[in-house]
């Protein structure tokens, strides 16, 4: 049975590396950073009085079991820099941190992810300054770190988290919806508040995607969060702190925040475009992987944050169908 | 494999299709014969939402709009649909409305529409497109934070209140969209046994598990929200459980010693999926394989101490290691267990993995204290748990016995427990430093 590629050993490539292994195929999982484990392995609970349902805790258990699957080979500081397409497979040349490495393959998958908002990209909102300006993602490695009353060395007063911060924003050359910004934002915002419950939290919105089912806007602002429905046009940033400026109803507004928070969301990864013609895929309008003929055909899937933007659950049933799908494949050739 | 398929979803042609495709019997059932059948039989329930007519039905439609416009004796009345007032409406909900206000504008006599929302979450299938050319047709979409609906003689008035300014809107013919929980699947949930999740909802309850998964291990409730985003993915999860079913069941599984059940019921009214089952013949209870996922609370709250938990593999559960350091940390699998040896790596604290904190009980908790100075129980945060209420459980527990402890004039606070997620392990790690510290201090 020939060897399966996956590229990229995120939660979803994770994910389909075991129930591939499990499925008693051989996998060679290949990874750019040094250490297994993609973007969510810095992600922390979002948990404040109860668990809020982030996602986070389904990837433990998948990184703990990659370390013990049989059939499974990780490579980490690889890239893939070459493919040369045969009659049964292909011939994969990889860039083993500096070394030349040849593997012959059957499939590949591919789980490349996505990539965070560039730094200093902020479309048609002005930001002057950076301190007290964090990213969602710093906020997050915050909160993996965090003690039972600590998030920050010094406890903030006004907090203001900016939604749709780099997506749903043509300027920003990004017109579709992240759909993990608000759901983050919002479980984060809960946690900030269960540990420091003085803390004086402003939320500036639009949209709202995906927002789970219930009373959203009512329990958040019963529960002590301000919504402000708004695009916010300027951030001034110094050591004293943030003043926030938007526009509404004909007027111009400002708050003064101590620390602000720009959701960003997921963005295509920079390598999609190099990926996409190693492997014959297309790039679609927004920068994210598509195939273009039936996977079972050409025998290169995608999944996860590669075909777009996903929540971490979507990400690992997604990689879990297609990685189902493709067992089903080399079972009919081996029979065959 | 047979699978039973009951309810009337728009999706049941969709689904019938796959399953066949896919190699699966498929019978369909009446709702009463579903519920009839056997516990192990597994079974996909398809309850459809319950809507206002005017979404669904043209011929309500038409004679409500021809009523009004007779009335008013006006053709320009807008229609208008309220959306989100009592709860976020969902995907289904959303596409139904957009359909309906866009065939309202592609009348011979286009009616005014007014589409009002708190938001509009679109971003799921193609609902995004759908939205785009409603807009084109001309419905008029609004945003609102607040919205109160008054009588008056012609209809309705709608007050929405957004950012400070308020609109007032007469409507006659006023939609106040709703999508709920039909009553049938209430008498499912109960007869099955199964608990509903976050906003009263029986399906896709719980982010842990697939979506439609219910808690039960062959009931999936696949309702018409869960299946409108990406059916197929849904689908395929539900298939791969199936298959699961079949081949492993679950690792751990409990079973009954007969001689020693005393037939209480205890085990029943504890199992958070639903596995123990009265036997008639035997004067017993008994574990079915199948639906077990080896959580041992069955075993910690048996009188009789009649469940033993065993692995299908054919090891033995492990035991509680002898005391080589002076604190034991019992780590639940999902949570603590996961970074047991990094977080506890310079301490002395010996860890052992459970499957649920709903396994450990105060006679565990004093038999561990015999060997050990001290117990810590790290489990999953509040409403976390994998089987619905073993933290809290567990909490109950670990309080029991430190009244024990304080009765007999012991410490109390040689027992303690920790709820942190294993994406927090600073809480566990600060946890069990001041618990191993507070053990120094009294040394000295």
């Amino acid at each position: 049975m020939k060897k399966i590629l996956i590229i990229g050993s995120g939660a979803a490539g994770c994910a389909a590396a075991l129930s591939l292994a499990e499925a008693g195929i051989p996998v060679l999982m290949i990874e750019k950073a040094k250490s297994v484990g993609g973007k969510t392995a810095v992600y922390g609970c979002k948990a404040g009085a109860s668990c809020t349902q982030c996602g986070v805790c389904l990837t433990g258990p998948l990184f703990s079991r990659i370390k013990e699957a049989f059939n499974l080979e990780i490579l980490c500081e690889t890239s893939l820099s070459e493919l040369i397409r045969e009659e049964d497979g292909f011939t994969a040349i990889l860039n083993s941190a500096g070394e030349k490495l040849e593997v012959k393959v059957g499939q590949i998958f591919v789980a490349s992810g996505f990539s965070h908002l560039p730094v200093g990209d902020s479309g048609n909102l002005r930001i002057s300054g950076t301190s007290s300006i964090i990213y969602g993602e710093q906020l997050e490695s915050a909160l993996r770190d965090r003690t039972s009353n600590k998030v920050f060395d010094t406890a903030p007063g006004r907090v203001g988290f900016v939604f749709c911060f780099g997506s749903r924003n043509p300027s920003h050359g990004v017109s579709y919806c992240s759909k993990v910004c608000c759901g983050y934002a919002t479980r984060s915002a809960k946690a900030l508040k269960s540990i420091y419950p003085d803390v004086e939290i402003s939320m500036f919105f639009m949209d709202l995607q995906s927002v789970k089912a219930g009373d959203y806007l009512k329990e958040m602002r019963e529960a002590g969060f301000e919504m402000i429905r708004c695009r916010p046009n300027r951030i001034d940033a110094s050591e004293k702190g943030v003043q926030i400026y938007w526009e509404n109803n004909g007027g111009v507004h400002k708050k003064e925040l101590d620390l602000c928070v720009l959701c960003g969301g997921i963005r295509p990864n920079e390598d999609n475009v190099l990926l996409a013609e190693l492997l014959g895929l297309s790039v679609d309008e927004d920068g994210f992987l598509a195939t273009v003929l039936p996977s079972e055909q050409t025998g290169v899937w995608v999944a996860g944050t590669a075909r777009g933007p996903m929540n971490i659950s979507d990400a690992i049933a997604d990689a879990k169908v297609k990685a189902t799908r493709m067992a089903q494949c080399v079972k009919r050739e081996v029979s065959t | 494999m047979k699978l039973i398929l009951t309810g009337n979803s728009n999706y049941a042609g969709f689904v019938t299709e796959f399953l066949q495709k896919s190699d699966y019997k498929v019978e369909w059932m009446d709702f009463k014969d579903a519920l009839a059948q056997k516990d192990e039989q597994p079974i996909i329930y398809l309850p459809g939402n319950k809507v206002t007519a005017f979404l669904t039905d043209e011929t309500y439609v038409e004679q409500t709009l021809t009523e009004k416009i007779k009335l008013l004796k006006k053709a320009d009345i807008p229609v208008v649909f309220l959306l989100d007032q009592r709860k976020s409406a969902s995907s289904e909900l959303i596409r139904m409305v957009l359909l309906r206000a866009k065939a309202l504008r592609e009348r011979k006599r286009p009616l005014p529409v007014v589409v009002a929302a708190t938001s509009m979450r679109c971003g799921v299938g193609d609902l995004e497109k759908l939205y785009l050319q409603a807009r084109q047709s001309g419905v008029v979409f609004l945003k609102y934070d607040s919205a109160s609906v008054l009588e008056t003689d012609g209809g309705s008035q709608v007050v929405l209140t957004e950012g400070g300014n308020t609109y007032e809107i007469d409507a006659p013919v006023l939609v106040e969209c709703e999508d709920a929980d039909t009553d049938e699947t209430a008498e499912f949930a109960k007869k099955k046994r199964i608990r509903s999740g976050e906003g009263k909802k029986y399906s896709g309850a719980k982010w842990f598990l697939p979506a439609g998964f219910t808690g039960r291990r062959n009931v999936w409730i696949l309702d018409d929200d869960v299946l409108y985003d990406k059916p197929e993915t849904v689908l395929t999860g539900v298939l791969q459980e199936v298959e699961n079913l079949n081949s492993q069941p679950s690792i751990m599984a409990a079973e009954v010693d007969d001689t020693k059940c005393a037939f209480c019921y205890t085990c029943h009214r504890v199992c958070p999926h639903g596995a123990p089952t009265p036997d008639g013949e035997l004067h017993a209870m008994r574990i079915s394989v199948t639906l077990c996922e080896g959580c041992g609370m069955c075993k910690a709250v048996c009188p009789a101490r009649a469940i033993e938990l065993k692995n299908v593999y054919g090891e033995n559960q492990a035991e509680d290691p002898y005391g080589n350091e002076k604190v034991l940390a019992l780590c639940c699998e999902n949570s603590a267990a996961l970074v047991a040896k990094e977080t506890f790596k310079d301490m002395q604290v010996d860890s052992l993995e459970i499957s649920c904190g709903g396994e450990v009980n105060e006679s565990r908790i004093l038999q561990a204290l015999k060997r050990y100075d001290k117990v810590l129980v790290a489990v999953c945060e509040k409403s976390a748990c994998r089987h619905y209420d073993g933290n809290t459980r567990c909490e109950l527990q670990v309080e029991r016995a430190k009244n024990t402890l304080q009765t007999l004039g012991l410490d109390a606070d040689r027992v303690a427990l920790v709820k942190a997620s294993f994406a927090a392990k600073g809480q566990i790690r600060k946890a069990a430093e001041a618990f191993v510290q507070n053990k120094k201090e009294e040394e000295k």
